[in-house]
């Protein structure tokens, strides 16, 4: 066995190029299998924590007013293991220098420490202290965007009033590691807090006193299963006191949001190793039976020397698990530190007490094994077609490579026009089926992984222009306490630098057909709207229609609605009869599943003339005027928030195309590594077997150049043909992907701009052509004169 | 008939790997002559492959200088020595170093494609009597077969010189007569000039000039009576 182990050794060595090349492939599979999984499993791991430690509530019960004396009878439905009532309210928060005002959300916590449902993590500070008057404990995103800390103080305006309060801690809660404005997708820590005041201070101050407006529960193990029963006799029980909207963890906005990431990253975590593996095993398939076919006349010998078949595969397999392992290792590496940027960086988006990159030896172990196995399945071919010889056979030469025309020479008028050396690149190819194949297939992946990396930076762009750009024209849009009488329009049209100002009346609704039911909104729009123009996908403005609804697509899909079907209406606020409309057309919808109706409709609908919730307007302000337009708003009793749409599209960009570029910038990497294992181990292979060849053709008076070319041609036609298959197959794994991401907050649409294609394009062609440099200098250095006289 | 097509002054060929010497070719002159059938024989590790190696513009002296197409390959960068293979030189080898993936026509064609003033492939091909093998891949041929094509491949592109390194090495003995016989009366049809390199005296009998390659350097004799392929044996 010495000898061969000396012969394979030296052979493993003079490939350690190749071998590198699928080492790094392996590697990065290894890697994105780790990093992602780790990050899923450090997300996961810190949610179920933090849930447990904040007692993260099971169902969200959001209504009008509820006396604390129907609490008991709740508390008794099967089901629900404990209840907690508290008062949850819109205010608006004025703040010391910071001209605008900001929205918030004041939620009431017990004066003395206790833990309870929805609890707070306090992360400074303190607890109130005695009966907390115009104490409060701020959300820590905010007071760390805004530099405040305790002891500061601030205002928040509630219920129209005023009030003074001094901060004394900052904290956060499970139930906002997502802390997003109402109607916004993203974290926007500068502009949106949440103020937590004792029940004490809260029931003086919104006139709640002996009632709630929000109710938090815990289910016990077997109603969660189901929690659908609980929720409807919660919502049965309530009904007289105005229930807005019964939701339940899973559809809590929060953790759904952080669902559908955990979702993404493990559709990546699979998708991702499954590619690099495979296109490893294909090109390790190519290398095997490149480097068994060189021990052929030692393993003859061997096997005439009476060695057997399971001695000689046991030998051969040593190097793919070699591979596997030496892959499997630095992808642990590699997935570690991968695991450890991912983690860092949804620490923009995730708010937890602690997200640390934890170390799953489980899981590294089992992706050591499918490295390894990966590998293994990639030697087995290589392997067995040499244990397979018979020894005569085995010791003799191999058979010349086999003569005879490729199918493309069937078609003359074709095969003449292509030219001398066109035709010699197509034999070549047609010739290694097999590692054609696996070029091929190894080009398609790196090129789709690029084409879907562009793609997502693509759709996310897409996204925000398609929302501020066509959707949403404002400058702002102010949203008020409760309705307002149509004056409130010329009010705001008043306000300084105002161009124009248009009313929308938008009713919380739930919609049900069948059994199917969403918890929504419509929103009345005027006829004569120029700032809320719902758009479809194509680009084009979808038009309200005069009587009934225009249903976002998705929404209408979900509730299994036609157009011309009648939905039923259960309006939140007034009158609570169910009503009936018709769905009169349909919308495609980014954010949110909107349902639109023609303001007038709306408001007859509602029984109302004129009723506004909200305006929208268009400014043009100098710097005088705008200051002057924000202090108003700051003064103004009726505003519930005010959101300046520039600021939001500025971080929605900042966020979706500088955080998310990073996040490209890397998968870019991971597609150049396949591309450059794939050709170069392709093309180093074949320029080992043609060593004799490509010395004729120098000593036949070809340049180095003349001969790189000839390589040159092969790796286009494999890398064209990858790219080109590699086009379509990008744009369905984003599909697959932005599918993934798709929830009722929002949807990703797939949008790859023709610059998407050309970087796609370019990047590979670049990749291929670096790759050919290299091929070019081995071909400049090698020491060709040498082949020449060995005898074949 | 007198033009010289090959000069070498005083040329040295010594390999070095890491600290060992090997001196190989100490010091030769010789000239070989246009149009001639040269033979340059030698016992095996006599340093013929080098030599020809250098005066085939292949590899390159230690020293000394090899004039051909007047210029002195010595002084030659890779890029210029290239060009005086692609223009000048045919090359026969021993493993006739074919390539296996292009037809017999194609491989003729790998030189014409980049020869100034080429053949017609085919036309190459008759002449070495495969006309009807053309579209045969090396795997599809015999030895003796594959050897005729490289050697039509070798004059296909018209050179000045035609150099085979023992070309009927890896042949039987009748068919390496027939190959020996072809290039003799290639030598007399197109007036090539032709250098064979052998081990076996016998195949000297052939040429008009035999270099006589051995460790303390070359001479060179004139065959008065040439002898028939078909006649010899070795
Ligand atoms: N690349 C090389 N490195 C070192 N020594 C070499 C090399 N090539 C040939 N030799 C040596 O030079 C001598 C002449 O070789 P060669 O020209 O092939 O002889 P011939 O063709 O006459 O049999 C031999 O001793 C051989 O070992
Ligand atoms: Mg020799």
């Amino acid at each position: 066995m010495n000898v061969l182990q000396r012969k394979l050794r030296r052979d493993f060595l003079s490939a350690k190029g190749m071998l590198g090349a699928v080492v790094a492939i392996v590697a990065f599979g290894v890697a994105a299998l780790v990093g992602f999984q780790t990050t899923t499993n450090n997300l996961t791991d810190a949610r179920d924590a933090y849930y447990n430690q904040c007692r993260m509530a099971d169902v969200w019960v959001d209504l009008k007013k509820v006396p604390l004396s129907a609490l008991p009878r709740l508390e008794r439905i099967q089901g629900i293991a404990e209840l907690r009532s508290r008062i949850s309210q819109q205010v608006i928060v004025d703040l010391k220098g910071v001209a605008q005002p900001i929205a918030g959300r004041l939620l009431s916590m017990p004066s003395v420490r206790t833990p309870v449902i929805n609890d707070l993590v306090l992360t400074a500070g303190n607890w109130f202290s005695g009966n907390g008057a115009d104490e409060v404990i701020v959300s820590q995103q905010f007071a760390d965007a805004r530099g405040l800390k305790p002891g500061d103080q601030l205002h928040l305006t509630m219920d129209g009033q005023r009030k003074s309060l001094r901060i004394v801690g900052l904290g956060i809660s499970a139930e906002f590691v997502y802390l997003i404005p109402p109607g916004g997708i993203l974290p926007t820590p500068a502009n949106y807090g949440v103020f937590y005041v004792t029940r004490h201070f809260a029931e003086n101050s919104l006139g709640m006193n002996g009632a709630a407006n929000s109710l938090v529960a815990r289910l016990t193990a077997q109603a969660n299963q189901a929690p659908e029963a609980v929720m409807q006799q919660l919502s049965e029980e309530l009904h007289p006191y105005g229930v807005f909207a019964v939701t339940p963890r899973a559809q809590q906005g929060s953790n759904l949001s952080l669902s559908s990431e955990l979702g993404g990253l493990a559709t990546m975590a699979a998708m991702m190793p499954l590619i690099f593996l495979s296109v490893a095993a294909l090109v390790l398939n190519v290398l095997m039976t490149r480097l068994a076919a060189q021990q052929r006349v030692v393993v003859g010998t061997l096997k005439a020397l009476g060695y057997d078949n399971r001695t000689l595969f046991a030998h051969f397999i040593q190097v793919g698990l070699l591979v596997g392992l030496a892959g499997g290792l630095l992808g642990l590496l590699l997935g570690y530190g991968l695991a450890a940027l991912l983690t860092d960086f949804y620490k923009a988006f995730f708010t937890f007490p602690a997200l640390p990159n934890q170390l799953y030896l489980g899981l590294m172990l089992v992706a050591l094994c499918i490295a390894l196995l990966f590998s293994v399945l990639g030697s087995l071919r290589g392997v067995s077609a040499v244990i397979k010889l018979e020894p005569a056979e085995a010791m003799r030469p191999p058979a010349p490579p086999a003569g005879g025309a490729i199918i493309l020479e069937r078609w003359p008028w074709l095969w003449q026009r292509v030219g001398f050396f066109w035709q010699v690149a197509l034999r070549n190819l047609f010739r290694n089926r097999v590692r054609s194949l696996v070029g091929i297939i190894a080009s398609a992946l790196g090129t789709a992984l690029l084409v879907s990396t562009f793609g997502l930076t693509d759709s996310l762009k897409y996204m925000v222009q398609f929302q501020f750009d066509k959707v949403m024209l404002a400058d702002y849009e102010l949203s008020f306490r409760q309705d307002l009488p149509y004056d409130a329009l010329a009010e705001a049209q008043r306000l300084p630098g105002v161009l124009r100002a248009e009313p929308l009346f938008a009713v919380d609704a739930t919609f049900i057909n069948a059994n199917h039911r969403y918890q929504g909104a419509i929103i009345g729009v005027t006829p004569d709207a120029t700032m809320t123009v719902p758009n479809n996908a194509d680009g084009t403005p979808a038009v309200i229609p005069m009587q009934g609804l225009l249903m976002a697509r998705r929404l209408a899909k979900q509730l299994d609605l036609s157009i011309g079907d009648s939905v039923w209406i259960l309006l939140s606020k007034g009158d609570q009869t169910p009503l009936q409309a018709p769905v009169a057309g349909f919308v495609d919808s980014l954010f949110g599943l909107a349902v639109y109706a023609d303001y007038g409709y709306l408001n007859r609908l509602r029984s109302e003339s004129g009723a506004v919730s909200a305006v929208r307007l268009k400014t043009a302000q100098t710097a005088a005027e705008q200051a002057a337009f924000l202090a108003e708003l700051k003064r103004l009793p009726t505003l519930l928030n005010m959101q300046d749409m520039a600021e939001q599209r500025t971080n929605m960009w900042e966020t979706f195309v500088v955080k998310m570029g990073n996040m490209a910038n890397m998968l870019i990497l991971f597609g150049a590594v396949i591309f450059f294992g794939a050709i170069l181990n392709g093309a180093l292979i074949s320029l080992i077997e043609r060593q004799r060849e490509l010395a004729t053709y120098r000593v036949l008076g070809y340049h180095n150049g003349e001969v790189g070319a000839m390589y040159l041609r092969e790796t286009l036609v494999l890398n064209l043909s990858g790219i080109l298959l590699g086009l379509p197959l990008g744009w369905w794994m984003l599909l697959g992907l932005n599918s993934e991401y798709k929830n009722d907050l929002y949807m990703m649409p797939t949008v790859i701009t023709p610059g998407g294609w050309l970087w796609s394009i370019g990047l590979a062609l670049a990749f291929v052509l670096i790759a050919q440099l290299i091929v070019q200098h081995r071909i400049n250095r090698m020491h060709w004169n040498e082949a020449l006289s060995m005898k074949e | 008939m007198t033009e010289t097509a090959i000069r070498c002054v005083d040329l040295h060929k010594t390999y070095r790997s890491g600290d060992v010497e090997t001196p190989v070719l100490r010091g030769l002159d010789f000239e070989i002559l246009s149009g001639e059938l040269s033979v340059i024989l030698g016992a095996s590790g006599a340093g013929k492959s080098t030599l020809l190696n250098i005066i085939g513009g292949i590899d390159r002296p230690s020293s000394g200088q090899v004039w051909c197409a007047g210029q002195d390959l010595a002084t030659l960068d890779d890029r210029s020595l290239t060009d005086y293979r692609r223009r000048n030189v045919g090359f026969v080898f021993q493993f006739y170093n074919l390539v296996p993936t292009l037809t017999a026509l194609e491989n003729v064609e790998a030189a014409t494609q980049i020869a100034d003033n080429p053949m017609d492939p085919a036309e190459a091909l008759r002449l070495v009597e495969l006309e009807d093998r053309q579209d045969y891949f090396p795997a599809q041929l015999s030895g003796g077969q594959q050897q005729r094509v490289s050697i039509a491949r070798a004059l296909a592109k018209n050179p000045l010189v035609v150099f085979c390194d023992e070309p009927t090495g890896a042949l039987d003995a009748s068919t390496g007569r027939h190959v020996l016989d072809l290039l003799v009366q290639l030598n007399e049809q197109t007036q090539a000039t032709i250098v064979i390199v052998t081990h076996a005296a016998p195949v000297a009998q052939l040429a008009h000039a035999v270099l006589h390659l051995t460790m303390e350097g070359i001479s060179t004799s004139r065959n008065q009576q040439r002898a028939r392929a078909a006649d010899i044996s070795w």
